[in-house]
């Protein structure tokens, strides 16, 4: 019969018809592609079959990628506002100008902000393509500015899930291990089912497991994506997640005693000692912390011991100090999380709770080993995980520690079938050995990771201080963004901390934060006050309202990148299988006066005197070498920076121009590096030692200053602690919102991408408020009717309702950052619903912890207008 | 309170065996650790003439002050610590705060290179061979989120 | 031969990547999806199920489609079994729309570009603008791209490896083993079309 094969690059291709290998950048997975061209004109986009991201297949955003790159509706040339008032919806008068003029401007206010303080400079970038950011993470540093955001503080942020995940998988986010775990409880996460890091490539591996009969239990508000795919989904009120683990856990240690005794003992700090204080108590000369050796009978420094004969229970006397192991008091500590409790908070039947930590602990196989490419490994397949949705409440990085203690207790964390944190190790690349990272044990024996995205890893964290960047992540350290680096809110938070400079200029990278932090009248407030912003852009968006000059980007089909999967924690395939390392070049020709915006910056640099700056910081960034390494202030391209940085990693041979033409190169993952865990004598904490310290600390510095610390919230044993939503009682306000991520879109980008839009109008929930039938016809509603939404300050909202069974009886899920504005955005304008504009954006709607924004809110629903 | 049965697993999470195969899987890694540290012998430090020592500051560092490079006399055992605290006498410790840490030292946003090679351990000396050395200091910070 | 294809709904996670990658396969006007993705929800709360059900043009082998068309426009390849349509034949009257008890034939009476006022992109000018208009469009189960040897787009894109292509007529090709393994069904049977286009159980 006629076989027909998957789809590959024609070696020769007739005159004027290309295939080009580069990345996806609709979303921050970062498939590789190939774009079909035909005399000039790119007209098709399809996965890149040699890369291990997305092998091949690319999602519904993916695939649309041209619709935005031809959009008429992109920005050409540089344009400058004309009209010196700025506001929501007032029309800059937009007037084009050339690049020289735009960048001698920008330019030149750079130069007298340097000179005063570099501080006052701000960029934001977006975070959809959060990958292309190295440009940023030299120009940065060089300028001298700390004040570098992701424009989504709010809902795009993973916050707690990236530290959390650092602190425990080394890993900015976990996963179940999908070849081999047969068992996977999701907390929310879509992971495999629609959106996020790798989403592309978890499908198939899903699927996979789904087909080998991996059983998946979806606790969520709403039954869509992972939910829809469950063996069985537990449906739960909006917030509550952590009442619902941390039961679970108490079933686990207290109900079934189904532990992996050695896991604890060796790969966490459940054998240090405690004292009366709730911190560890140390060695006198080494001063690290204690463990009870039960074979000797005596206290030893946890290094010297061995782990095999640390206590996890008993009560012991130490230097005349009564002590226990942290394990004990985190099984006294669970104990107060009864599964009937967490009934009356989660609506999760007690019985349910039982059966299901049952279930888990069953399948996680405690004691058991597997043997994987010639290698004998702990097999755990069982995982519990989690990501963006528990984590976007007060309760944070409670939420998301607690899911992840399942798998500490039993042992189910970086072995086969467990849950995994994504790409933790890497052994570098084969040929030179270089970029290797792995998670080593660092100040008291905790988990330090390999790799991080960011400079501030999750552990050890620096000691806080009085606050002097924007978004107070020097005193809130654990915080990797902030929801007030640009709001007003921000403002009355620096009065209060006596910051010494205030943000002058804003420099822009396609983030849309009047969109997508929260309460765009702050926001606005604070851009308005600034000097100066300038604006790397695709379209005229709502935040362009504010800005003076914007610049015309090149997209993500016109730009070089070197590195869009690396490192391997953000969004590469996790498991067994293959390393890619693709690149990103351009593949089609501007339409009009658009640059790539890597060289843009260098320009800047130049014009501004900060060349050699700018150079170290790429020698920093890229750990350029020997003859690679940029020099004085010489000027670079941004052509010339790639390959020397593919050089530096690849060696002479494969440069730039190699992995044009090849796109991206592979090669085979070990099992050490996937399941790194028994190889590493790092532990992870399950008691926070830490932490109340922490708290106290911050609490000095920031009690003066008139802001008061929820002590709570920096406990060493993690809690169930309700949102500010919680506290609404009155009779009307019913319904817990909540955000999702959809499937067809990214942040608050792809609605104007038509096609996408055109499936999203389509789709009966993308658009629309998703409630509970019965819900909706208790208050008289009909599907397709417009409601509005109302908090109790008032905030309000309008949208379409689709009646569902598939959601909780108090819930309301609305996909997506829709509801646009902005004339720059016809596709997109009015279409679906504006969710940030119901949340607040002020202290005590953030953790305290690391200022993760809370974002579900209570509301009062009245029907505007009857379906049509 | 306090007893937990230790090694009792409740119910029969085991795979096909009583035997816990998994722990010496879990405890290999840190008698490893032991055994290394162990029989690893501390390097002494040998005292050296002084060395001199040329610093660049980029950055936000680079504001505090325009002389460059910076040109210090160091001990020849001199550290990246010992480099900081050459400049904080010079300048004043302010400017540098931003980058010290009481726990780990110079905070690892904090990018050393000697004679351009990137150098991590803060407290090993810069120049083990007791030549003069040049160091290039740069902060990068702001890089975060997604 | 008779080509068909077996679309997993086990697998599929309702991703939209078909929908949307023939759409850039074909450059399909406004309003017009050959391959569209429905949601179905089932139950009642607690105990509901939501189905993610990919549909297409099903080829069928009794096509009332063929049938109602008055000039001979649409008809079936002998050499495959696929439907097709001939566009210098077909004058546009509908009956076949109306004929496919599946609604999968499409108008093109739309403005072919996206962008209205503002013009065909270059991608439209390209792909879009080579559909002709005021006639019935479908699947044809991507004819170029089998005589290129390729899967079709819907196929050789799905991320999770929901949809397979192969030979009906041949009992050992992939399609009739999974047909045969995993207990294959056509939709709406009753209605005697007998489809080519098959579904594995969720
Ligand atoms: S998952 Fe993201 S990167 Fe991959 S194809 Fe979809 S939009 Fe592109
Ligand atoms: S591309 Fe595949 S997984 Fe996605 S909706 Fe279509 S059939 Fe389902
Ligand atoms: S077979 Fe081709 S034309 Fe038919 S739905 Fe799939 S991609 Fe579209």
């Amino acid at each position: 019969m006629n076989e027909i094969k998957p789809p590959r690059i024609v070696e020769t291709a007739p005159e004027g018809d290309e295939w080009i290998p580069s990345t996806c950048n609709l979303c921050y997975g970062t498939c590789s592609i190939l774009v079909h061209k035909v005399d000039g004109v790119a007209v098709k986009i399809e996965g890149n079959p040699k890369s291990t991201v997305g092998k091949g297949r690319l999602c519904g955003k993916g695939v649309s990628g041209l619709m935005t790159h031809y959009d008429p509706n992109r920005i050409r040339r540089p344009m400058r506002r004309t009209n010196p008032e700025k506001g929501i919806g007032i029309d800059p008068g937009w007037e084009e100008i050339s690049w020289d003029e735009a960048l001698n401007e920008i330019a030149g206010r750079l130069k007298k902000i340097r000179a005063d303080d570099p501080r006052k400079l701000s960029i934001q970038r977006t975070t959809t393509v959060y990958t292309m950011g190295l440009p940023w993470g030299a120009f940065a540093p060089g300028f001298g500015t700390t004040n570098v955001s992701e424009g989504g503080g709010g809902l795009h942020c993973g916050n707690s899930a990236h530290q959390i995940s650092g602190l425990l998988h080394a890993s900015w986010g976990v996963l179940p291990d999908f070849q081999y775990c047969n068992y996977a409880l999701y907390f929310g996460a879509s992971k495999g089912h629609a959106a996020g890091h790798n989403s592309n490539s978890n499908m198939a591996q899903a699927a996979d497991a789904r087909e080998r009969g991996m059983k998946m239990v979806v606790v969520d508000p709403m039954c869509n994506f992972a939910a829809a795919k469950a063996t069985e989904w537990v449906p739960i009120r909006v917030g509550t997640d952590a009442a619902l683990a941390l039961a679970m856990c108490n079933v686990l240690v207290n109900e079934l005693g189904t532990l992996d005794i050695p896991y604890l003992k060796a790969k966490t700090n459940g054998p240090y000692l405690i004292g009366p204080e709730g911190t560890y108590v140390r060695d006198g000369e080494t001063n690290e912390p204690l463990v009870w050796d039960s074979k000797a009978g005596a206290a030893k420094p946890h290094n010297v011991a061995d782990s095999e004969d640390m206590a996890l229970a008993g009560e012991f006397e130490v230097n005349g100090v009564k002590c226990q192991p942290s394990f004990v008091l985190l099984k006294e500590h669970l104990k107060k999380y009864s599964p009937e409790y967490a009934e009356e908070i989660t609506t999760v039947p007690a019985e349910n709770i039982r059966r299901i930590s049952a279930e888990f602990a069953k399948e996680a196989r405690i004691g058991s080993t597997i043997v994987i490419d010639g290698v004998t490994l702990p097999y755990r397949p069982a995982a519990a995980i989690a990501f963006r949705g528990l984590q976007g409440h007060r309760n944070a990085t409670f939420n998301f520690f607690a899911v992840l203690l399942l798998n500490q207790l039993v042992g189910a964390a970086d072995v086969v079938g467990s849950c995994l944190g994504f790409n933790p190790a890497f052994d570098g690349i084969p040929e030179t050995g270089r970029m290797g990272y792995k998670p080593k044990a660092s100040v008291d024996g905790l988990m330090a990771v390999g790799t991080w995205m960011a400079y501030d890893p999750p552990y050890p964290h620096p000691e806080p201080r009085k606050p002097e960047e924007m978004g107070l992540q020097d005193l809130f350290i654990m915080g990797m963004t902030s929801p007030f680096f640009n709001s007003e809110q921000g403002e009355e938070l620096w009065e209060k901390f006596d910051m010494p400079y205030r943000p002058e200029m804003l420099i822009n990278y396609g983030a849309n934060i009047m969109m997508s932090i929260a309460n765009k009248d702050l926001i606005a407030e604070s851009l308005k006050k600034l000097d100066f912003i300038a604006s790397f852009d695709l379209f005229l968006n709502e935040t362009s309202d504010f800005v003076d000059i914007i610049l015309p980007d090149r997209g993500y089909l016109g730009c070089y990148n070197t590195r869009p999967n690396t490192p391997y924690i953000f969004s590469h395939p996790a498991g067994m299988g293959d390393w890619s390392w693709a690149i990103q070049q351009p593949v089609v020709e501007p339409e009009g006066e658009e640059r790539i915006f890597a060289d843009v910056l260098i320009d800047l640099a130049e014009r501004a005197d900060f060349l050699a700056d700018i150079n170290t910081a790429f020698n920093a960034v890229l750990d350029l070498r020997g003859e690679h390494r940029l020099q004085g202030d010489r000027k670079y391209s941004y052509e010339e920076i790639c390959d020397a940085d593919l050089k530096n990693n690849f060696g002479p041979e494969r440069g730039l121009e190699y992995f044009k033409k090849e796109g991206v190169v592979t090669w085979p993952k070990t099992p050490e590096e996937v399941y790194w865990r028994p190889f590493t004598d790092a532990r992870v904490p399950i008691y926070l030692e830490w932490m109340p310290a922490l708290g106290e600390k911050i609490q000095a510095i920031s009690g003066p200053a008139g802001l008061d610390i929820p002590m709570e919230y920096y406990s060493a044993l993690v809690d169930y602690l309700p949102c500010q939503s919680f506290e609404c009682n009155h009779d009307d306000f019913d319904f817990y919102t909540f955000y999702y991520r959809d499937t067809l879109h990214t942040n608050s980008f792809t609605m104007e991408n038509a096609w996408l839009d055109e499936a999203a109008q389509l789709d009966p929930y993308s658009y629309n408020i998703a409630m509970n039938t019965a819900s909706g016809k208790q208050r008289g509603l009909e599907d397709g009717d417009v409601i509005q939404l109302e908090t109790e300050k008032g905030r309000q909202v309008k949208g379409r309702v689709h009646l569902t069974e598939a959601i909780h009886p108090e819930g309301l899920g609305i996909a997506a950052l829709c509801g646009h504005w902005a004339k720059g955005m016809p596709v997109a304008e009015g279409k679906g619903v504006f969710y940030n504009e119901l949340l607040e954006l002020d202290w005590e709607n953030v953790n305290p912890v690391n200022l993760t924004l809370d974002l579900c809110s209570k509301v009062k629903v009245t029907r505007v207008e009857e379906s049509r | 309170m306090g007893e937990i049965p230790e090694l009792e697993h409740g119910l029969e999470p085991r795979l096909d065996t009583d035997e816990d195969r998994s722990a010496v899987l879990w405890y290999s890694a840190g008698r490893r650790a032991a055994d290394d540290a162990a029989s690893s012998t501390n390097s002494q430090n040998i005292a050296a003439p002084e060395i001199a020592v040329d610093v660049l500051l980029f950055g936000l560092l680079s504001a505090v002050t325009t002389e460059s490079p910076v040109s210090l006399s160091l001990a020849g055992t001199a550290t990246p610590m010992d480099v900081v605290a050459a400049l904080e006498d010079r300048f004043g410790a302010e400017p540098f705060a931003q980058i010290k840490d009481p726990g780990v030292g110079i905070l690892p946003c904090c990018r050393l290179f000697v004679d351009g090679e990137p150098f991590e351990d803060v407290d090993a000396p810069i120049s083990p061979d007791g030549k003069s050395a040049t160091v290039e200091m740069i902060i990068l910070k702001g890089f975060e989120g997604g | 031969m008779k080509w068909g294809m077996v679309i997993d709904l086990k697998r599929c996670v309702g991703c939209y990547g078909c929908q949307l990658s023939c759409k850039a396969e074909h450059g399909t006007p406004r309003g017009i999806f050959f391959a569209r993705v429905l949601k179905q929800e089932e139950g009642q709360y607690p105990t509901v199920s939501q189905t993610f059900l990919p549909v297409l043009c099903n080829h069928c082998e009794d096509p009332p489609c063929v049938e109602a068309c008055p000039t001979g426009a649409s008809f079936v390849w002998e050499d495959d079994g696929t439907v097709d349509i001939d566009h210098e034949l077909c004058v546009g009257c509908r009956t076949c729309m109306l004929a496919c008890p599946y609604s999968n034939r499409y108008f093109n009476d739309n403005d072919q570009a996206y962008y209205g006022d503002q013009g065909a992109t270059p991608y439209e000018e390209a792909r879009t603008s080579q559909h002709q208009e005021g006639v019935v469009m479908k699947c044809n189960f991507c004819r170029d791209r089998r005589q290129a040897g390729k899967e079709p787009a819907c196929v050789a894109n799905c991320p999770t490896v929901a949809r397979h292509f192969g030979d009906l007529d041949d009992p050992k090709s992939n399609v009739s083993r999974l047909i045969k393994e995993r207990a294959g069904f056509t939709l709406h049977p009753e209605k005697g079309t007998k489809p080519n286009v098959y579904y594995l159980p969720a």
